[in-house]
C-alpha cells in the first residue's frame, strides 16, 4: 500500500504544476488519434488490430520523407506527415483485402500487421540510417507550435493550452469532425449501419464489403496521423521502441468508449493523466519502471471496470425487455 | 382478373442435391391476400427467396406485370417493386426507425444526412398506409409487433407493389397479430399485393382471399379460401407417403424413468415458449413428440438435456431434480442426446472419428492411464464401434468433417449409444441423411428400446415419428395438444389436425401423458 500512498502524494505535488497539464495534453493526443482510428473500423465491425503496427510503420516514414527533403528547413515535416497518411491508408486497405477478400481472420491479419510493422520499420532504418536504435543523425525536424494568441497571455491556462503542435490540436479537433462524420453523415449511417447488422445492410442494396474497406482506410489514414504524430510532434525521431503499445492502449479505449469519439476522449485523457505522470518522475521517489508500467495498470483496471459496466447495463436492458413483454401479455 | 406476378415451372435444386421446389407453379393477382402453406421444408421459403433474388432458379420463369424477370439479387426485386418481412427483421437497433427505413436510399444535403427528410418521408409513408409508428424512435426500444411494422413500412416507402411476409405472426401476441391483419387488410385495399407464408391456418383463413399449398416441392393446389375448410387445407399440406415399416414388437414399458411436471419456459426476450406441461417416459418405451415447428419443442428438449434453463415448474430424471445439474452432470446421471444440429453441437468437424466418438468418455478411468490418455483402449474400441456402427470411412483416424451426413450421424449415435444411460433424447435423429443411413439409426433405437431405455424422439418427419412411436404427444403453442398412448390407433389426417390446432383434446385426455 506504500506504493499507492506514494502514487498519491506525487500526484498531489505534481497536480500544481500547469507544464503536468501541458503533459497530459500531449502525450493524450496520440492515443487519441490511435483510438478514433480504431472507432471508425470498429463502427463497420472491422476491428483495426494492426494499429500500433502502421503507427510505427508510419512514424518511420513520416522521418525518413521529411528528411529527404531537408527536415525543417523545408516542407519535410509537412510533407513527411502527408505521405504517412498515405501509407497508413494504403495499410488499411491492405489489412481489408487480406480479411474480406482472402477470408483471413482479421484479429491474425492485424497481429501479423503489428508484427510486420516493427519488424519491418527496424530493418529499414537499419538498412537506411545504419543505426540500430534511433534515427537521430537524419535531422528530420519537428511540425511547427502553436502559440494562441489572448490564451497564451492568461496565467496558468496559457501555459497549458498554448505553445502545443499543431497535430496536438488537430487530434482534438478531430474528435469532433469524427463524430460529425459517424453520426451526421451518409457514410458514416452506412458504417454504423454495416457494423450493427450486415445483413440488415445488404438487404437494401448496401455492399458491406465495400463499407468495410472504406472504414479501414480511413483507420489506417488515421493510424498514418497518429504515427507522424509520435515521430513528428511527440518526438523529433523514430526509434524502435517509439510507439511502445500506445496503438494497442487506443484500442483499449476505443472499445471503453464504445467507439463513440467524445468518450474515447474522455478516456484518452484519463490515460494520459497516467502518461504525463510517468514524465515527472524525479518529483518522486517511486522506480522509473513502476511508473513507466503505470500507464498500462491503469488500462487494465479500465477494462475491467468498463466490461462489469457494459455487463450491467446489458442485463437491465433485456430486463427491461422483459417487463415489457410480460405486461403486453397481460394487457 | 389479370395475373400481376406469375411463377412459372420453377424449380431449385441445392448444392447437396436436394430438390426445393419442382416445376412449382404459382401466381397472384393485384390486390389480393394469397396464403402459401405448406409443412416445414415443403419449399415455401426457397420459393420466396427466389422471388426476393437471395437465391436464383435452376429452371422456370418469374413474370411481373406480364414480364421476364431476372432476380439477381435483392437489389433487383426492389426495384421491382417486390418488398419482404423476413422473420428475422433486417433492422440495426441502435438507428432510429427513419434512418432504418431510409437506409439504402439516404436523403441527403450535399454530405449530410438529411435526417428531418428522413423524418418526413417516414411520416409520410407511415400516415398514408396507417401505421402508427414515431420516426425518431430507436428501433432497440420498440416492441415485435412494432419492430415489425417498421419493416413492412421499409419494404412500402421504397415503392413495393408486391409484399412477402414469412410467418410474421410467429413473433406477435394475440393482439399484435390482430392489428397486422388490419391493417394487411388496409394495404390489399389500396391495390398492393400480399403473400403470407403461414401454417397457422385459423389465420390463413381469416386473412386470405386465395391460398396456395405446396408439398415436397411441388405445387398440390390453388384455392379461393371461401371454398375450403381448415380442415382441407391440412390434409393438404400433410400426408405420409410410405409407412416406413420397421419390425418394432409391441412396447412393454416399465417405471418412469423422465417425469416433466407444470414445465413452463420463458425463452431470453422473456416470451412463454413452454405453456405449463406435464408428462413422463417410461423405461422401454419411445415417446414422440411431434409439431410444427417453433411450438415449443425446442425449448422444451433444450431444458430437458441442459442446454437451457428453467424456472417454473420441474423435470425429474431417475429420480432427481435436474434443475440446478451441469450437462456433465445429467450425462452422468444417465442421459444422452443426440442433437438436432449434428454440424453444430453433435459432433467437432475438424476432430477424428476417434476424438468425437469417446469426447463424452474421456474422463473415464478405463481411457486414461496416469497423466495420459490410454491410446491403446480408445482406439480398440473405437475400431470396434467404425464396424458396428458401419461408419464409411478410411480409418478412425479421419477427420468427421469429410464424412457424409449419414455418416457423421453415425458417428453421433454410436458415441452416444456406447455411453450406459437411461433415457435417451434423439432429436431429428434422420434429418438429411441417406436412407440406409436413417433405416439403420431407427432401428438402432428399437433395440435400445427393448433394452429397456427410455427415449424421447423428436422429428419432423411424421412417417418417422408415427411409425417409431410407442406413444405420442403433439405440441401445439407450448402446450400439449393431443396425447396418443397407441400410435397405431392414429391417422395421419388426425395428426395434422391436432398439429395446426385445428382440433384439441380435453385436459382428461392430455393428462394420460402422465403416467403415475
Amino acid at each position: 500500500m506504500s506504493l499507492i500512498n506514494e502514487i498519491i502524494r506525487t500526484l498531489q505535488n505534481v497536480l500544481v504544476l500547469p507544464s503536468f497539464y501541458f503533459m497530459l495534453i500531449q502525450s493524450a493526443a496520440p492515443i487519441l488519434l490511435a483510438a478514433l482510428g480504431c472507432a471508425v473500423a470498429a463502427k463497420a465491425s472491422a476491428t483495426n488490430m494492426g494499429m500500433e503496427g502502421i503507427m510505427t510503420f508510419t512514424a518511420l516514414i513520416a522521418v525518413l520523407v521529411s528528411s529527404a527533403l531537408g527536415g525543417s528547413k523545408g516542407n519535410g515535416p509537412w510533407v513527411g506527415l502527408v505521405v504517412a497518411i498515405a501509407v497508413g491508408a494504403l495499410l488499411g486497405f491492405l489489412i481489408s483485402v487480406f480479411a474480406f477478400r482472402l477470408k483471413i481472420d482479421i484479429i491474425l491479419v492485424g497481429i501479423a500487421m503489428n508484427l510486420i510493422g516493427t519488424g519491418a520499420s527496424v530493418f529499414l532504418m537499419y538498412l537506411l540510417t545504419g543505426d540500430r536504435a534511433t534515427t537521430t543523425s537524419l535531422q528530420s525536424g519537428t511540425l511547427p507550435q502553436i502559440a494562441i494568441p489572448f490564451i497564451k497571455d492568461i496565467p496558468f491556462l496559457g501555459e497549458v493550452l498554448s505553445n502545443h503542435y499543431i497535430l496536438t490540436y488537430f487530434s482534438y479537433i478531430l474528435v469532433f469532425i469524427m463524430s460529425f462524420f459517424l453520426f451526421k453523415t451518409k457514410l458514416g449511417l452506412r458504417i454504423r449501419a454495416v457494423g450493427e447488422n450486415e445483413n440488415a445492410a445488404e438487404s437494401v442494396g448496401i455492399s458491406s464489403l465495400n463499407i468495410k474497406t472504406i472504414a479501414l482506410v480511413i483507420s489506417g489514414a488515421i493510424g498514418g496521423l497518429a504515427g507522424a504524430y509520435m515521430s513528428e510532434c511527440y518526438l523529433a525521431y523514430f526509434s524502435s521502441g517509439l510507439i511502445a503499445g500506445r496503438g494497442f492502449v487506443g484500442l483499449a479505449a476505443c472499445s471503453m468508449g464504445s467507439a463513440n469519439p467524445g468518450v474515447i476522449c474522455l478516456c484518452c485523457l484519463a490515460f494520459g493523466i497516467f502518461y504525463a505522470f510517468s514524465n515527472f518522475a524525479t518529483l518522486s521517489n517511486l522506480s522509473i519502471y513502476a511508473l513507466n508500467a503505470l500507464p498500462y495498470a491503469v488500462v487494465l483496471i479500465g477494462l475491467v471496470i468498463y466490461s462489469v459496466y457494459t455487463r450491467k447495463k446489458e442485463l437491465k436492458r433485456l430486463q427491461g425487455l422483459d417487463s415489457e413483454e410480460h405486461s403486453e401479455n397481460k394487457a | 382478373m389479370e395475373n400481376y406476378l406469375v411463377m412459372q415451372d420453377v424449380t431449385k435444386i441445392y448444392n447437396n442435391g436436394i430438390i426445393a421446389n419442382d416445376k412449382v407453379n404459382f401466381s397472384a393477382v393485384k390486390g389480393e391476400i394469397h396464403a402459401i402453406c405448406g409443412e416445414n421444408g415443403a419449399g415455401k421459403t426457397t420459393l420466396m427467396k427466389m422471388l426476393f433474388g437471395i437465391e436464383q432458379p435452376d429452371e422456370g420463369k418469374i413474370i411481373i406485370k406480364g414480364k421476364d424477370m431476372k432476380l439477381n439479387s435483392p437489389t433487383d426485386a426492389i426495384k421491382a417493386g417486390i418488398g419482404m418481412v423476413h422473420q428475422h427483421f433486417m433492422q440495426v437497433p441502435s438507428l432510429t426507425v427513419a434512418e432504418n427505413v431510409m437506409l439504402g436510399i439516404e436523403p441527403t444535403k450535399g454530405l449530410v444526412f438529411d435526417m428531418n427528410e428522413a423524418v418526413r418521408r417516414t411520416k409520410e409513408c407511415c400516415e398514408k398506409y396507417g401505421f402508427e409508428i414515431n420516426p425518431k424512435a430507436e428501433i432497440q426500444d420498440l416492441s415485435v409487433g412494432v419492430k415489425q411494422k417498421v419493416e413492412i413500412v421499409k419494404a412500402l416507402v421504397k415503392g413495393c407493389e408486391i409484399l412477402i411476409l414469412d410467418e410474421p405472426t410467429a413473433v406477435l401476441t394475440p393482439q399484435e397479430t390482430k392489428e397486422l391483419f388490419v391493417q394487411l387488410k388496409h394495404l390489399r385495399d389500396t391495390g398492393c399485393t400480399i403473400i403470407f407464408i403461414s401454417h397457422k391456418l385459423n389465420e390463413v383463413k381469416e386473412l386470405c382471399d386465395r391460398v396456395t399449398v405446396i408439398k415436397k416441392g411441388k405445387t398440390i393446389g390453388v384455392w379461393n379460401i371461401k371454398d375450403v375448410t381448415e380442415a382441407d387445407i391440412s390434409r393438404y399440406m400433410v400426408g405420409v407417403d410410405v409407412d416406413l415399416n420397421i419390425p418394432k414388437a409391441p412396447a412393454q414399458p416399465k417405471e418412469n424413468v423422465l417425469t416433466v411436471k407444470n414445465l413452463t419456459v420463458y425463452n431470453e426476450a422473456g416470451k412463454k415458449k413452454v405453456d405449463d406441461i406435464s408428462f413422463s417416459v417410461r423405461r422401454g418405451e419411445i415417446v414422440g413428440i411431434a409439431g410444427v415447428e417453433g411450438n415449443g419443442q425446442r425449448e422444451l428438449i433444450d431444458v430437458i438435456t441442459g442446454l437451457a434453463k428453467y424456472s417454473h415448474g420441474s423435470i425429474v430424471l431417475d429420480g432427481k431434480e435436474v434443475k440446478d445439474m451441469e450437462i456433465a452432470d445429467l450425462r452422468e446421471h444417465g442421459m444422452v442426446h443426440i442433437p438436432e444440429d449434428r454440424n453444430l453441437y453433435g459432433c467437432a468437424r475438424t476432430m477424428s472419428i476417434k476424438d468425437n466418438m469417446v469426447a463424452d468418455k474421456i474422463h473415464k478411468d478405463e481411457y486414461n492411464s496416469g497423466l495420459f490418455l490410454n491410446e491403446k483402449k480408445i482406439k480398440e474400441d473405437t475400431d470396434r464401434w467404425v464396424d458396428e456402427y458401419l461408419v464409411l470411412c478410411d480409418s478412425g483416424e479421419q477427420l468427421v468433417g469429410m464424412l457424409s451426413g449419414g455418416n457423421v450421424q453415425k458417428v453421433v449415435v454410436a458415441r452416444e449409444f456406447t455411453s450406459p444411460s437411461k433415457l435417451l433424447i434423439s432429436d431429428q435423429p434422420t434429418r438429411g441423411i441417406d436412407v440406409g443411413a436413417a433405416e439403420f439409426v431407427r432401428k438402432k433405437m428399437v433395440e435400445m428400446r427393448d433394452a429397456g431405455e427410455a427415449i424421447i424422439l423428436v422429428s419432423a418427419d411424421l412417417a418417422e415419428v408415427m411409425s417409431l412411436s410407442d406413444s405420442l404427444i403433439v405440441m401445439h403453442g407450448g402446450k400439449i395438444n393431443g396425447y396418443f398412448k397407441d400410435v397405431k390407433s392414429l391417422t395421419e389426417e388426425d395428426l395434422g389436425f391436432y398439429m395446426l390446432g385445428v382440433k384439441h383434446m380435453s385436459e382428461e385426455e392430455i393428462k394420460g401423458a402422465l403416467h403415475e
